[in-house]
């Protein structure tokens, strides 16, 4: 079937790239001679010192210092979409709310390190970590207000109908009931945050993370060398990192559990 | 008494919330406008912009020619890939495999398009850097989500105007391209404008297939050129900041379009 044969280009390349960058992975271990995580030896290569498992927790702290932004704002704006405004305006609200998503991250880049010179000055993490949210919020605003409102209406009913507010029922039967479907955004939101690479790129400075590395070392290193194999281990690792956010989100939003079926 | 109070406790806790709900809103949209208006206010304040913007004309050409060129590659495989998912692909494990490995791909970092582009076509098949190897990578990078997108929209076609086409004595290809297709031609249209609006904006994948010195660029790759230039020169950012402006209207004019030809949202 000559449809397959995208899929099939498309697997060869992971395959590729896990291939090259697998026996890398190996050097890392203490036992081998050139130990990618002794910065001494890579600095010496040219490679500025950044141990892979430094960057592996950078990459960690300023995804996730994002969503820790993003969760409450984009779930807020999701809970907006959903129960508090008149359908009539709904579509164009969730257009504007949708533009974020739109703008190039190199334009985020560019404005977050103008506006911190201008305005205010946080640590390079920070502000990575403040612009990064700014992208990924709507994502997790379109899947919390799917979530929400694929909530089946006669749950709403019977909360209202025994009494509760239309907030309490937003807080306690609502928001509990599409629980599944903002994890899952809340997911896809951090694999996102993870495998962004313009921002950090132009943001970040000292604190390296692990796309910086790749995007950042790769135009200049010849094959074959030990920066190449730093570059591929890295890959590797976010390969693996992401691959397993997005099994993850899969797995949390199963297409055959309902999201309240948990109840 | 006591009634009283918690009726009023009640009343307090929903105001509170939605007071906090509608300020975290306009908090997060004030953010965001007020980046993109400072982006616009300084590239015109600063000077010359009319004749430094006619300077990019050709940028902009060349950014629109990259966007068709690989929207011209990816199309004709991803939609065959979706047909084959919805139309033919049996009902079992491989197919669920295929489904899972395509969503997997379609969440990994752009950077790893930019890698594959690299070994692929830049140093395997030789291609060097520029126009070419950039329109292949740029079209592996939308493939899974083309595929996705084609794929939801070819299934929402209802079974019934299959069958009712296949009753009539049409075979499976005339149904499919003249019956489901031109049904889900409007899906299929907003999709791919989506798509277009993301390559616009992709640069993580032009920092591999581009050479930063000569020969072929686009907007986003200069806005990243001058930007670093300007850091390591201590400059003014007004090249960079001129051609961000000319990428950010190029975006908003994709994205109206993706909103006009958006078919209507499914919650009514």
């Amino acid at each position: 079937m000559s449809a397959s044969l995208s899929l099939l280009i498309l697997f060869s390349i992971t395959l590729i790239l896990l291939i090259k960058g697998a026996p890398f992975l190996f050097l890392i271990s203490p036992l081998s001679q050139i130990s990618l995580t002794d910065s001494a030896a890579l600095a010496q290569s040219g490679i500025a010192a950044a141990p892979i498992f430094s960057a592996l927790a950078n990459t960690l702290l300023v995804a996730s210092g994002a969503l820790f932004i993003a969760l409450p704002v984009g779930t807020a704006s999701g809970i907006f979409l959903a129960e508090m405004v008149p359908e009539k305006h709904a579509s164009l609200i969730r257009k504007f709310l949708d533009l974020p998503a739109a703008v190039p991250p190199v334009i985020y880049g560019l404005m977050a390190w103008q506006a911190g010179r201008l305005f205010f000055s946080f640590s390079p993490p920070v502000t990575a970590s403040i612009i990064l949210s700014l992208m990924i919020i709507p994502t997790i605003t379109a899947a919390s207000e799917k979530a929400l409102r694929s909530v089946p209406a006669n749950l709403k009913e019977c909360s209202l109908a025994l009494g509760a507010t239309h907030w309490q029922t937003i807080a306690r039967t609502s928001i509990p009931a599409a629980r599944k479907g903002i994890i899952a955004g809340a997911v896809i939101a951090l694999s996102r945050a993870i495998g962004e690479t313009m921002i950090v790129l132009m943001i970040a400075g000292q604190s390296r993370t692990l796309t910086m590395i790749i995007a950042g070392e790769i135009p200049e290193i010849k094959p074959g060398t030990v920066e190449e194999a730093f570059v591929y281990c890295a890959g590797v690792l976010l390969l693996l990192l992401s691959a397993f956010v997005t099994f993850l989100s899969v797995k949390v939003s199963k297409p055959g559990v309902r999201a309240w079926s948990s109840l | 008494m006591r009634q009283a109070m918690h009726q009023h406790l009640v009343r307090a806790e929903e105001q509170l919330g939605r007071f906090l709900i509608v300020l975290i809103v306009i908090l997060f949209t004030v953010s965001v406008l007020f980046l993109i208006a400072l982006l616009f206010i300084q590239a015109i304040l600063s000077e010359e912009v009319i004749k430094k913007a006619a300077n990019q004309m050709d940028l902009l050409l060349s950014t629109l020619l990259l966007l068709f060129a690989s929207m011209a590659i990816a199309f004709p495989p991803a939609a065959m890939a979706a047909v084959y998912l919805t139309e033919y692909a049996p009902d079992n494990k491989t197919t669920a495999a295929l489904r899972m490995g395509i969503t997997i791909l379609d969440g990994l970092p752009s950077i790893f398009a930019g890698l594959t582009g690299l070994l692929i076509f830049s140093r395997w098949l030789g291609f060097g850097t520029g126009f070419l190897t950039t329109a292949l990578t740029l079209s592996l990078l939308v493939q899974p989500s083309l595929i996705h997108s084609f794929e939801s929209s070819l299934k929402a076609v209802p079974q019934a105007v299959r069958d009712g086409s296949l009753s009539l004595g049409a075979g499976r290809f005339q149904t499919l391209f003249k019956v489901v297709m031109p049904s889900a031609l409007p899906e299929i249209l907003s999709g791919l404008s989506v798509s277009m609006v993301r390559i616009l904006g992709e640069t993580a994948v032009l920092l591999f297939t581009l050479s930063p010195k000569r020969g072929f660029s686009v907007l986003p790759f200069q806005v990243y050129i001058r930007f670093t230039g300007t850091i390591e020169k201590s400059a003014s950012l007004e090249g960079a900041l001129i051609a961000g402006a000319l990428l950010m209207v190029l975006v908003f004019l994709f994205k109206t379009v993706a909103w006009i030809t958006a078919p209507g949202e499914q919650y009514e």
